[in-house]
Order: structure tokens, then sequence, then C-alpha cells
């Protein structure tokens, strides 16, 4: 009877629509297998192997990096927030991390835990500042970040502390071709996975950023979920910023001009999550990461010149988010009226009418 | 239909239908800056009950779903929940007490499951981690209960039609354990063959003791859905009965205070339709198809139809919003290439817009700006004059110095409406069996500029 009206249509939905679904982060990964792939075969051209150990560790390395980063900007762009100060950050919690370290192999946990105690503590300096001052997020983590680079600039002219042999073992030791820093990222990104998809907090993450009236009006205390977002973002950088004082055997405040900050937006972005928040996951910030290591690496390999180098990143980075863009334009959300090929095709059925109603009743039946 | 025929998870009132009220409202009253939007309303809602509540624009019906709601507070009156007088500090307040509201705009997350929308904000938890499983089963368990199998717990809500949408929502007050659930006009943005998967819907739930309140426009609905009718006239309790005991026609008569006649005002003998100053042949787009009409100088053309026909798409293509790509359109007998809303005000269109306030007015600036801007009609030609040609051109509009100085977001959407329409083309409210419920019309009263109107 009516229900039966009413659900004939549906049901031919949900196969197409799970398969463009799952798409979103699959596509993630096709793009990296394929850029890898061609990576891999210009390499071979040149004479060299792009898989060989050094290589491969060199990726990695990159890839942990960034990765702890970016998995942290995700946390936070999936609020519909931002944060600019992450760069800042990194350079901060090496040199906490090192200075407190001061060579002693027994004060190396202290230092861990300090710098992530700073790192959480500018991440809330953040939060607050967006959450309870209203400011927008891109000024409040830019004048954050600002603020730590005063103090960094000021208190640092060059290394400071000392990172003990056993700590530096993070930055340096392989398994195999595998840093233990990428074993230590991906565990992170493990963590970051069971957070948004298992945890009420995460549930909330995407609630914030999809809408947060919906969420506030469901109970959700947007401002906590929007809090502890950034705290976790802040907190990762400064697991960034332990791995740089681990690889430098000392802490640096220059590191901040890596680039960090934009990078990691790049990657979370190339990984598919909505710059606008809501949608996104963890697992395509790290193929959107990988991506990014890949090319870098190619970029070496092959002695690509550095302006070059940033061009084509630049390229595909815009390549990549005008893709997603196309994707989310023309499908769901507006009903076809006319079919696929909606373009000066007929129109079926009694849609049509030549009187002074232009009423076309088509539309109501593709619902 | 009464309330004792339960499987229900909360017993209903005692006494069922015909008893003690579930929802009872006295002598309620709420003031907005010293108007009166509502004054001394009685209301019980009853178990099993589906209520309508009609009344014309401006009767107080959203005020008053808001009250209910928990979104306003009322100035004076009491709400009974069972007997006991509460108040509802917040809309989560007036939910976890059985009170749920789904309102016109949609209250979810498109990029989310059914299931995590339906439990957003409390999702079940085992091991401190959610329990995926729990929720879905919990969820596809409610939908069935509803009769609602076309819809599963992980489909992402996004991908569904409105009507499903909608659907949602109600599962989602129906899992608040609600007793009563008040909608906000729920089939304005459905189709004909959606509304029944609607209707199906809140006869079940009225059939397991859940009291409903309907706002509704469409007195069709109203007369096959509801038990009861409570009519709302300039914020006062107007009548409430049964719906056996009336017809339509009274009905109408009730909500508007006049003849039923007086509803559908004689024309105007005195405008004599001119010239054709707008005409399409035959245009279309990606969204409407082989549309061909005339509107004469004077002349006011209702484009009807459902949510989601195309009259706005007609309008926005008119307008060069979404530009038509096939077929001409000639304004004043000229063909004209509208392909931006720029190009339409230089060819003398304008565009009063479906969202006035989200599209139409930069809410910052004050009136006079504002005016200047294409959206808003009136101005005689092009009003790309700057500030002083658009006030020198629009002496109508611009009735006192200091109201147009007001900033335009301190009037109320009302009066935005009002400043827009022209005298002779506010937009007549359409009868009971009209789909529509708000006629869109082009009109070019007496003007040199046609004027486009998009409702």
């Amino acid at each position: 009877m009516s229900t039966a009206v009413a659900t004939a249509p549906p049901a031919a939905r949900p196969a197409s629509r799970r398969r463009r679904r799952i798409g979103s982060t699959e596509i993630v990964y096709l793009a990296l297998v394929g850029i890898v792939v061609v990576a891999g075969v210009l390499v071979a051209l040149g004479g060299g192997n792009l898989f060989s150990t050094a290589n491969t560790a060199y990726m990695l390395t990159q890839t942990s990096l960034l990765g702890f980063v970016a998995i942290g900007q995700t946390f936070v762009i999936l609020c519909r927030s931002l944060d600019l100060s992450v760069g800042y950050v990194v350079a901060l919690c090496s040199i906490v991390g090192a200075t407190t370290m001061a060579g002693d192999p027994a004060r190396a946990w202290i230092g861990v835990l300090a710098a992530l105690g700073v790192a959480a503590l500018v991440g809330l300096v953040n939060g607050l500042a967006i959450t309870k001052l209203r400011v927008n997020p891109f000024i409040a983590t830019l004048g954050v970040g600002l603020i730590v680079k005063g103090y960094l600039d000021t208190q640092f002219k060059g290394p400071a502390g000392d990172v003990p042999a056993s700590f530096q073992m993070f930055g340096y030791t392989r398994i195999g071709p595998v840093p233990v820093s990428t074993v230590v990222m991906l565990l992170v990104a493990a963590a970051g996975v069971v957070l948004l998809a298992r945890t009420r907090s995460g549930y909330h993450m995407f609630a914030v950023g999809g809408n947060a009236d919906v969420a506030r009006l469901s109970g959700i205390r947007t401002d906590r979920t929007v809090l502890l977002a950034h705290v976790l973002c802040s907190m990762c950088a400064g697991v960034a910023g332990l791995l740089i004082a681990a690889r430098f055997g000392t802490g640096n405040a220059l590191v901040y001009s890596y680039g960090l900050d934009l990078d990691s937006i790049a990657a979370v972005v190339l990984g598919g999550t909505l710059l606008l928040g809501g949608r996104g996951s963890v697992v395509g910030t790290v193929g959107g990461v990988l991506i990014l290591a890949v090319l870098d690496t190619v970029f070496n390999v092959l002695d690509v010149d550095p302006f070059f180098k940033d061009v084509l990143r630049g390229v595909v980075i815009i390549a990549a988010v005008a893709l997603y863009a196309r994707r989310q334009i023309d499908p769901a959300s507006s009903r076809t009226r006319f079919g696929a090929g909606g373009r000066g095709a007929a129109p079926p059925g009694p849609g049509t009418s030549r009187t002074d109603a232009p009423t076309t009743t088509a539309g109501g039946a593709s619902a | 239909m009464t309330a004792t025929t339960t499987h229900e998870p909360r017993t209903p009132a005692p006494g069922g239908g015909d008893g003690e009220p579930v929802l009872r409202l006295r002598g309620v009253g709420k003031e907005f800056f010293g108007n009166s939007v509502l004054r001394d309303i009685d209301l019980d809602v009853r178990a099993g009950d589906v209520h309508a509540l009609v009344g014309e624009n401006g009767a107080g019906k959203s005020t008053l779903m808001k009250i209910i709601a928990g979104v306003h507070r009322p100035d004076g009156g009491t709400i009974e929940l069972d007997g006991q007088v509460t108040t509802f500090s917040s809309p989560l307040a007036a939910q976890h007490a059985g009170v749920s509201t789904v309102f016109q705009e949609f209250n979810l997350l498109p990029e989310r499951s059914v299931a995590e929308n339906v439990y957003l904000g409390r999702e079940p938890r085992r091991g401190g981690l959610v329990d995926r499983r729990r929720m879905n089963d919990d969820t596809d368990r409610l939908l069935a209960d509803l009769g609602l199998s076309s819809l599963a717990a992980t489909q992402r809500v996004g991908s569904l039609s409105v009507a499903q949408q909608q659907v949602v929502e109600i599962v989602k007050a129906v899992s608040y354990d609600a007793r009563i659930i008040s909608m906000d006009e729920p089939t304005a943005a459905l189709a004909d063959q959606e509304v029944e998967l609607l209707y199906e819907l809140v006869r079940r739930l009225s059939g397991r003791g859940v009291a409903i309140l309907y706002v509704s426009h469409r007195l069709k609905e109203i007369f096959d859905l509801c038990d009861t009718i409570t009519v709302l006239k300039d914020g006062n309790h107007v009548l409430t009965t049964p719906t056996v005991d009336i017809d339509p026609d009274g009905l109408v008569r009730t909500m508007v205070g006049r003849e039923f006649a007086g509803y559908f005002p004689d024309k105007d003998a005195a405008v004599v339709p001119g010239d054709v100053r707008l005409a399409l042949e035959g245009v279309g787009n990606g969204q409407v198809d082989d549309v061909t009409l005339a509107v004469r100088a004077g002349e006011i053309v209702a484009l009807a139809g459902l949510q989601g026909s195309g009259r706005t798409e007609v309008a926005h293509g008119i307008f060069g919003i979404d530009a038509f790509t096939r077929g001409r359109v000639l304004v004043g007998g000229r063909p004209v290439d509208v392909r931006s809303p720029r190009q339409a005000v230089r060819a003398g269109l304008a565009l009063v817009t479906e969202d006035r306030k989200a599209e139409g007015l930069a809410l910052g600036q004050s009136i006079l700006a504002t005016r200047g801007s294409s959206s808003t009609p009136s101005c005689r030609g092009p009003p790309t004059a700057g500030h002083a040609g658009s006030r020198a051109s629009c002496p109508r509009s611009s009735s006192s110095r200091a109201r147009r100085r007001r900033r335009s977001s301190s009037c109320r959407a009302a009066t935005s409406r009002r400043w827009s329409w022209r005298s002779g083309s506010s937009p007549t409210r359409r009868s009971s069996s009209s789909t529509s419920r708000r006629a869109a019309s082009t009109s070019g009263p007496s003007a040199p500029c046609t004027t486009s109107c998009a409702s």
C-alpha cells in the first residue's frame, strides 16, 4: 500500500550510493598507488630505484614527521576549525623536550611529558580563544603561533638542550626499512581512527563540524569538543617536536620554518577531509601524507629544481581538491530532473507544458 | 483511535484519548519587544490524538510550537505535562521530558548515518567505546516498529530523499520515547507520493498513543489526518473542535475571520493587463525544461507547484542565477540574454528571493544601501546609479528618513518582506486543494520594470 509506493524508488539507491561513498578514502589510496607507480617508473628511467632502502627510509621518515602534525590537524579540521600554530608548537616542543632531558637518559620520559604538557597547554589556549573569546580559528591560532614564535626568537638563537642517545633511537632506529618513528606515527593514527570511529568524542567532532546547531540541540557540549580537538592537535604536534629533537640531538627553534602548518592542512585536504568540517578520516590523512612524501622523495631522487618542486606540489594539491569539489557538486543533493544526460535532452513523461503554468511535475517522481 | 490500544514503551495518560490530556497549556502568552504575539492560549493535547494547529501567517502557531519545544519560554501561563506544571529550560530538556519537535528545517547531519543521527549526543557505549552494533540494531528495530523497512540504520542521511530525511527526524523524536511530537509543516517539502509515507507514520504513532501536534497549511491533510483542530488568529485562541464537527469552508472562515469568498478577493477591475513585459519561450536549463509563459504589464502571474517542481528554478533562470541554456527570454519584446543577476538587473528585472533573510538582504547594511542591491525591486530601471539615484527613484519605498537609516537587520523578516512586495502583489494564500502552500508570482504591476517574486 502506501508505504510500498514510497519505498520503491529509494530501494534502488543504496547500491549506487555505497559505491560512491567508499570512494572518498579509497580514491586517495588509488591516487597514491598511481603516483608510486609513475614515480617508480620515472626513477627507473633515470637509472635509479625508488624502492631502495635509503629512498624508502627517507620517504617514511618524511611521512612520520608530517604524519603526526596532519593527524592532529585532521581532528581540528573535522570540527570546522583550523590550527596554524602547529609549526611553532613543533619547534617549541623540540626545545622543551631537549632542554628538559639535558642529556640525561633517566630524564628522557620527563622530557616527553614536559613537551606534551606544553603542547597541550598551547592547544588549550587555542581552543579557549576560539570557543570562549569567539575568535575565528584562523586568527586565534595564528595569534597564538606568533606569540610562541616571539618567545622562541628571543629566547633561543640556536640549538638548545641535549637529547640523550637512548631517546635519539626514536629518530634513527629502523626495523628493516621502516623507521621506529613511522611505526609510532601509525600507532597514533590507529588511535585517531578509534577515537573518530568508536568514541563519543569522535562522533561529536563530526557533529560539531557538520552542523554546530544540530550538535548543540542534541545536547553535545560543542565547546568542549572543539577544545579537545585542539588539545589533541597540539599534542600531536608535540610528538612531532620530540621526533625532531631525537633526530637532531637537540631542540631547534628554527624548525617552524619547515612549513609544517600549511603542509599538514594540505595533507588533510588531500586525504579527503572537508575543509569545512563534518567529513573526513585519519586514514585518508595518512594517505595524503604519503602522497606528499612520495612526491618529495621523487623530486629529491630526480634532483628536481626546488622551485619547480614547489610548483608541482601546488598543482597536485589544487588538482586534488578541485577533483573532490567536483565530486561534491554534481550528485546526490540536487535532484536530477531529467536523468543523467540532462543537457538538452528531451524530458521524459508529462513534465513538458506549454501553458502559463510551467509546472514540471516530473520532478517529484524522481525523488 | 484511543490510546488504550497500546504497545508503546510508556503508558499513556490514564483515561486514554477522551481522558486527561498529556499536555495542557493554560493561559500561555508571549511577547516579543512589547508586541504580544500570543495571548491567553489554552490547549489540551491528548494521547493518541492528532491535533491540528492552524491559522494564518502571524497567527502565532510557530511561537506556540517553540514554546512547547522549549525554544521560547512563555511570559505567562502554565504548561502541564501529565498534570505536572513544568518549564522547559531548553529544547533538549523538553525532548528528555518526552516532548519532541520536528522543525521545518532539518536538524540532521547529512554526512552521518541514520543511526548516528538518531542517537546523536547519546550514543550507546560499551567499555567506553560506542557500541555501534547496538546502535544500528536499535535503530533498525525502531525503523521496523514504525514500518519503515525501506530505511536502513547505516544509510547516509545525505543520500536519502527529503521525505525520508523527514522520517528520520521523526524516528529521532520517537527514539526519545516522545509522547508528544509536534510537527511544523512536515509536508511542506514533500511531493504527493512522499506525503503518504508521512501519513502512514503519523497514523502509526497515534495508534501507539503518541500525541501529535500538527501544523500545516494544507487543509486536505488536516481533514485527512487530524482528530482535533485548534484555530489561532492574531495570537488568540479562536476555536478547538473535533474535525468531524467542521468543514473546510467553516475552518477557513474561522481562520481568516471572514467569509470564504473574501479568501479569494476579486481582481481589481481597474487594472487592465497591458503589453507583454516578460516572455519566456521554451526556456530550460538543468532543472526546468520547455517553459513558456508571458507576463503582461499590471498582471500578476502565479507559478504554482510543489516544492521541487521548478518554481524557484524558473525564477532563478529568469534572473540569471542559474541561467537558461535553451529558449528565449524577451523583456519588453526585446530578446535578452541574461546569464548573470547583474545582466538581469541591467535588463530591468528584479527578484525577491525565496529566503529573503538569507539571500535578499545584506542584513548588516542600511536599508538605503540594500535598496541599491539587485535583488530588491521597485526601483525605476536598473538601480546602478548609486545611493543618490536610488533614493531619488524610490520615493514610495523610503517613507521616512528615520526608517531608511535603520539597519536592515533590525527589521523583522515580515517587515523586510513588506518592503519588498509591491502594493499590488502581496501573495495570496492558495486554497486547501491547491498543492502549493505559497504561490510564486511573477508580476509587473503598473511599473516600468518587471518584478519577479519567487516564493
